[in-house]
């Protein structure tokens, strides 16, 4: 039923590697499909003189696209309002995870690079800026991850790919911590409630797999089995 | 990073003939490079010298040209806050500007892409975007950066115009790379000119200076930077080990055949 030949509920091939920034405090590296994405991550460290000096640390997320990440046209230099609303929306659900009244006073900083995309570049920067926290050892409640379902003649399917995006009849991205919790939702198209019910289902199913996609990459970046040298990693 | 004082470096240099991490004045640390490596982009590049990571991505467009009868050619780097603490998104400031244009130079001085080619009409052509996004920052971003363009245009393919649209699925016949450049990037600390300076031997250094050379010997750009001075003598020497780079540095590029999607 689908153009790629997957079933329902499977993911694309999916690769997760951590410690491949020496730079930034954690980093993380996620090939999802063709998506291609980099993740840094800053701090904690204390608040510019700039920004207000908070009880809890303060956030910063930044969702960029490499102007030739598309298979289409040049990219813009410039943040489109795309990317602000996914780099706030991220915020919003990376906030969830973070204990940020561990660090008053400071601010955490993840940057996220689109180096090349294919449909659900959000769910899988999500998953990228959950491993370089724990990466950059920064206190956590839990994990999470994200999948974008779809509808594709009428069926929910997940992890649509951008080519099933163009032609499906709905796109919703969604994020969970591991107990659960929807920390990111947004919805595209018509769906019915059932069918949305029907997708978080599907989605919360998938957290061993991600959970063992999170431990395996720490477990290749201590064991160093993996050459975490960026030029050979991507 | 480490961090240490103008002192340290020099006693340390003069003592050893060495600099604090063990490379001699005209050593380049370990270089890497890469081609192919987003399928998205029509070219692309990786470099890594020592732990400054550079990637460039080539897009094509079609339309109107700037000048008559020759491709445009626009080159961007973008210092990515992902990189290094300092670097900052938002409008570029000084350094970024003046690495664009520093790196833009070298490209268009020596002709590396042979613009004429991409003309079709005399006000109608193809325009590469070539644009580098430095990920890791451990100093001296210019080499990386032309290492990382010099791969991504040696990757190039230029998609057909159907007359109505880009077809990307279908590539112009040849190649339109016509010459290959070489940056070599020199601090002088004091009297001491190292290559391929380090963040902190950048922050040590009164000068800097990328010295950028093309396959026929020909200089295609210098940058001197920083508020200190430097001789003739030195401006030669520094000419001199350019010049010698050459080879070495084309093996990498040429070298390397490792692509996939």
């Amino acid at each position: 039923m689908r153009a790629d030949g997957r079933g329902i509920d499977e993911l694309r091939k999916l690769r997760l590697e951590v410690g491949v920034l020496k730079n930034a405090k954690g980093s993380a590296y996620v090939e999802w499909g063709m998506n291609k994405i980099l993740v840094g991550v800053y701090g904690p460290e204390e608040a510019p003189p700039a920004v207000e000096r908070a009880e809890r640390c303060i956030l910063k997320v930044e969702y960029r696209m490499a102007t030739f990440c598309s298979l289409e046209e040049h990219g813009k230099y410039t943040p489109n309002r795309r990317a602000v609303e996914i780099s706030k929306v991220l915020r919003e659900a990376l906030s969830n995870l973070i204990i940020l009244e561990n660090y008053p006073g400071g601010m955490i900083e993840v940057q996220i690079l689109v180096l090349q995309a294919e449909g659900g570049t959000r769910v899988a920067s999500f998953l990228g800026a959950v491993a370089a926290l724990i990466d950059a050892g920064i206190a956590i409640r839990d994990i999470g991850y994200g999948i974008s379902a779809g509808k594709i003649n009428n069926t929910i399917v997940l992890d649509l790919s951008k080519e099933e995006d163009n032609l499906g009849q709905g796109d919703i991205p969604i994020c969970v911590t591991r107990r659960g919790d929807i920390v990111l939702l947004q919805s595209d198209g018509k769906i019915q409630p059932e069918e949305l019910e029907r997708a978080i289902d599907m989605i919360i199913s998938k957290r061993d797999v991600f959970e063992n996609i999170i431990r395996e990459a720490f477990m290749r970046r201590y064991s160093k089995e993996l050459d975490s040298d960026l030029v050979k990693v991507i | 990073m480490i961090e240490y004082s103008r002192e340290m470096f020099l006693e340390y240099y003069r003592s050893r003939k060495l600099r604090l991490d063990g490379r001699r004045a005209y050593e380049y640390r370990e270089i890497v490079v890469r081609k192919g490596i987003i399928a998205t982009a029509e070219g692309s590049g990786i470099a890594r010298v020592g732990d400054t990571v550079v990637i460039a991505g080539v897009k094509i467009e079609y339309g109107d040209l700037f000048e008559e009868a020759k491709g445009n050619f626009v080159v961007n780097i973008d210092l990515s806050p992902i990189a290094h603490q300092t670097f900052v998104s938002g409008p570029p400031d000084e350094r970024s500007i003046e690495l664009s244009r520093v790196v833009d130079r070298g490209f268009r001085s020596a002709e590396v892409v042979a613009l004429e080619r991409l003309a079709t009409e005399p006000k109608r052509g193809y325009t590469v975007y070539l644009d580098m996004y430095v990920l890791d920052y451990d100093g001296n971003a210019v080499d990386a950066a032309y290492l990382a363009g010099m791969a991504a245009l040696l990757d190039m393919k230029i998609p057909k115009y159907t007359g109505e649209t880009l077809d990307r699925s279908s590539y112009l016949e040849g190649s339109f790379i016509q010459n290959h450049i070489f940056s070599s990037t020199f601090a002088k600390i004091d009297d001491v000119i190292i290559l391929d300076p380090t963040h902190s031997e950048m922050i040590l250094a009164q000068s800097l200076v990328s010295i950028v050379v093309d396959s026929h010997g020909n200089i295609v750009g210098i940058q001197k930077s920083g508020e200190g001075s430097i001789t003739r003598q030195e401006l030669g020497e520094m000419i001199k080990i350019a010049l010698k780079n050459r080879s070495d540095i084309n093996k990498l590029l040429i070298g390397d055949t490792d692509a996939k999607g």
